[in-house]
């Protein structure tokens, strides 16, 4: 074989194998610097300037506009809180802490980001129209299935992912460490 | 060629394989922030021109601009191209609402971020500018004027971008108010160039312009 064309040919080879690593790379989801909480995973430093360039690229790939650190926080929590992934043919309750912040809300969303469609048009809630206990708190129930009180519906097919965003929040991850107990759990009912 | 040298060469190959495959997976990341065809400036920007405040539909089902995008906050966007002049982002954040704006580069890269609660009373007087254009802005003012200035002039690290304001809606009822909050924002491109500024008539003093607004500064149309 020619050397020219061997050359030629373990170049293409590593050009298609960078191609392919970079691309099995950036389908990890979610991104790449965060921290864990329980179930919920944040990146804080995807709403700065210093922002690693994985999870730049990352972002530019999927067309995600991350909130900026002064708007808020997005946690993102793909499985309950013993770690089971998220399924829609499950019942969970939502309920516990949310840090301190102007607003919140929370979204169901596809894997990938996509709102589901359905009947009663609730893709979320937001910290104002939640239905709260005398004492304050609150349970979200996740199912398919009507529920009585705040109940979003678990449109999807298959999995679903959470998204749980504080807007104007003072939580800070530089001065105190994120501790699980500050944010919701999810707790898994029964399956259909 | 013994065996050992067709080991060894083959053991070459491979490594250069793996060393061009490193070298494309870091240029691909590096690069993906200004190729990605799909990324958030490409979504946003054939719907609207630039210096002009665009509204975002509503986060539906099947018609989301951007993904993981939160249906609980009105959004509107101003895009710049600093090349054209520098951007200016006014008005007045009535109502009391949150509201949050973002400063953003065409690469994704997030350069200033606020919330109303760091506006003067509601009021919004913003400037995205380059260097050079802040600093024709601040030749022709004096300590005075640069002290009293209730502007805030931002200075973008790239000359293209985004500015994304985004209004809570806590209710599904509230969207029309958290829109109306958007919409009572107005977005400009005003150019600013330093020779004319230097070469301009004599300083004015401080004027009313077509906008309505105070300047305490000479602007070059």
């Amino acid at each position: 074989l020619n050397i020219f064309l061997r050359f030629a040919l373990a170049g293409f080879a590593g050009t298609l194998l960078g191609l392919a690593a970079t691309n099995a790379l950036l389908q990890k989801s979610p991104a790449f610097a965060g921290i864990r909480a329980g179930p919920w995973f944040v990146a804080p430093k995807s709403g700065s300037a210093d922002l690693d360039p994985y999870s730049r690229a990352q972002l530019a790939r999927t067309g995600e506009i991350a909130l900026a650190h002064a708007e808020g926080l997005s946690f993102l929590a793909r499985n309950d809180s013993d770690g089971h992934r998220l399924d829609a043919h499950c019942t969970y309750v939502l309920s516990g802490q949310v840090p301190e912040s102007r607003y919140w809300s929370l979204t169901l969303v596809a894997p990938g980001g996509a709102l589901a469609d359905n009947p009663a048009r609730r893709y979320g809630f937001t910290s104002a129209e939640i239905v709260r206990a005398a004492d304050g708190s609150f349970e979200i129930t996740i199912s398919r299935n009507a529920r009585p009180g705040n109940w979003l519906p678990a449109a999807t097919p298959q999995t679903f992912d959470l998204v749980l965003r504080l807007y104007d929040t003072l939580l800070d991850f530089s001065t105190s460490k994120l501790d699980a107990s500050a944010l919701p759990r999810i707790v898994k009912g029964a399956c259909e | 060629m013994s065996a050992v040298d067709r080991i060894l060469t083959a053991a070459l190959y491979m490594l250069g394989i793996v060393f061009v495959a490193g070298f494309v997976h870091i240029l691909a990341i590096l690069l993906m922030p200004y190729l990605a065809p799909n990324d958030s400036f490409a979504r946003l920007a054939p719907l609207g021109k630039i210096g002009e405040l665009v509204l975002l539909p509503r986060a539906e089902p099947g018609q989301q601009m951007i993904p993981f995008a939160d249906p609980a906050v009105a959004q509107g966007f101003c895009l710049f191209d600093l090349d054209k002049g520098s951007l200016y982002l006014h008005g007045n954040l009535a109502g009391g609402g949150l509201v949050t704006l973002s400063f953003r580069t065409r690469s994704g890269r997030i350069f200033y971020g606020m919330t109303d609660k760091a506006t003067q009373h509601g009021t919004l007087d913003i400037w995205v500018l380059t260097i050079a254009q802040r600093t024709a802005l601040e030749a022709d003012e004096d300590e005075d004027e640069q002290g009293s200035l209730r502007e805030l002039r931002i200075v973008a690290p790239e000359k293209t971008g985004f500015v994304l304001i985004s209004a809570f809606v806590p209710f599904p009822s509230a969207r029309a108010q958290s829109e109306a909050q958007i919409a009572a924002l107005s977005c400009a491109v005003e150019p600013v160039e330093q020779s004319e500024l230097r070469d301009g008539p004599a300083k004015t003093s401080v004027g009313q312009l077509s906008t309505g607004r105070q300047v305490s500064y000479l602007r070059a149309n």
